[in-house]
């Protein structure tokens, strides 16, 4: 076993590019091999707590069959075709009703990805174009808040407000705008007396001022800036793949693990 | 989002959806975004698109996904040990002197932030490595979970055990005890 994870290793090192990728990060890299639960077994036989489950996203725990079986089951029939317009699969349509009828309300469409940089992508797009719609085509800009992260694709990089992320692959995508995030502990910007909800309130309405009304075109935001975006006619999208809200709600279940702040 | 009566215009989400178990993610929109996609001009068409979008069987694992969730309730699970995990949380490190802040209390997930004085809010010297040390120190012990610099993320599968989940906690409380001798 320790041989093959030594040539495992190796060639991992000479042909695998990771996710932040450096060599002196993945010296000894560890081989997950198996997961039950909330269970991790390394290549060694060596088990662990998984404490992140995954990366925020195993809700369910690793193991499940049903969940193989339902992928072998589909995959058996269809494991793919297009969804483009004109075109149309089963689960598609019964997931995104499903998603709709555990939502908000105001929710009616779904558009699926293959992952929340994606999804995000999506969302500034559809924010920018719902206002080139709404002949506001000059709504543009996006604001986001500093340490927030919203993926690293290059416009989610240029949302995301770390700039370590930013260094070499500027230039970053224009009109896009950090305010201070939500951080009580270290609450930038705060005023005596001030909530950090009403921090939060003030510096978005501030950026949206300093911005130019009529230019944001959304905030990826969080709570407490209701009140902000209505009134300055902003769209509000959480960007929430992180955490799921079936961590967080108290009454249903659903599909993503969202809080809603960064 | 419920715990904050927030209502989006569009909502992004991942990761949980599936479960992590094949890539799925998307973007909700609300009935007024979705009326202007439906009757702009052809012309003017939304014309956004991946491969993937609408992917069969990722699609089938997200529906099976949330029909498990659905049976077991785990949003009641989440609540109750994320309850479990705040007070644990608070048990093990409200009177530490190098933690500065532990943010838990809605549902299972939860981080806590080290200090190198908890008076000031001085940070560590990024050069002690402080959130790698703890990472290897949990490992070693049996927990495996991340760090960015001294900041330790919890967000376990809502499947956990109370046993499991007590068992992150007390690992946490030698690793910050091996990395910091308290």
């Amino acid at each position: 076993m320790p041989v093959q994870a030594a040539e495992l290793i190796k060639s991992d090192q000479e042909h695998l590019i990771h996710p932040l990728h450096h060599p002196s990060d993945h010296l000894e890299p560890m081989v997950y091999v198996k997961g039950r639960g909330a269970m991790i077994t390394d290549i060694q036989g060596r088990e662990y707590i998984d404490g992140l489950a995954g990366l925020w996203n195993t809700n369910v725990g690793h193991g499940r069959e049903e969940l193989a079986k339902a992928a072998a089951t589909q995959m058996g029939e269809l494991a793919y075709f297009s969804a483009y317009a004109g075109s149309s699969n089963i689960p598609a349509v019964e997931l995104a009703e499903k998603l709709i009828s555990l939502s908000y309300k105001n929710m009616q469409g779904v558009f699926f990805t293959c992952g929340g940089a994606e999804s995000n992508e999506s969302a500034f797009k559809t924010a920018r174009f719902y206002w080139k719609a709404k002949g506001k085509p000059d709504k543009v800009k996006i604001i986001a808040r500093h340490n927030a992260y919203h993926g690293v694709t290059l416009q989610a990089m240029s949302a995301t407000g770390m700039a370590p992320y930013w260094k070499m692959f500027e230039p970053r995508v224009p009109n896009f705008v950090h305010i201070p995030t939500c951080y009580p502990y270290r609450q930038d910007g705060a005023k005596p007396g001030e909530t950090p909800g009403q921090t939060a309130s003030r510096l978005l309405e501030e950026a949206i001022v300093r911005e130019g009304p009529d230019s944001p075109s959304m905030a990826a935001a969080a709570a407490s800036i209701r009140a902000t975006t209505t009134s300055r006619s902003c769209a509000r999208s959480v960007t929430s793949t992180r955490c799921s809200s079936s961590q967080t709600r108290s009454s249903r279940a659903s599909a993503g693990r969202a809080t809603g702040s960064p | 989002m419920t715990h904050w009566n927030v209502q989006p215009d569009i909502m992004s989400f991942a990761k949980g959806v599936s479960s992590g178990y094949l890539p799925l993610g998307g973007i909700m929109v609300s009935k007024d975004i979705k009326e202007v996609m439906d009757s702009v001009k052809p012309d003017d068409k939304w014309m956004h698109a991946y491969t993937y979008s609408g992917h069969p069987t990722c699609c089938a694992v997200g529906l099976k996904n949330v029909e498990i969730m659905e049976r077991e309730r785990l949003w009641e699970r989440s609540a109750t040990l994320g309850t479990r995990l705040h007070k644990a949380l608070h048990a093990a490190f409200d009177s530490h002197p190098n933690v500065g802040d532990i943010r838990s209390g809605k549902g299972l997930i939860a981080a806590v932030e080290l200090v190198e004085d908890k008076a000031t809010k001085k940070q560590f010297d990024p050069d002690r490595k402080i959130g790698a040390r703890l990472m290897q120190e949990m490992s070693k012990r049996g927990v495996i979970t991340r760090a960015r610099m001294e900041n330790i993320f919890y967000s376990p599968a809502l499947v956990i055990t109370e046993e499991q989940l007590d068992r992150m906690v007390s690992v946490t409380q030698e690793a910050v005890k091996a990395v910091t001798g308290k």
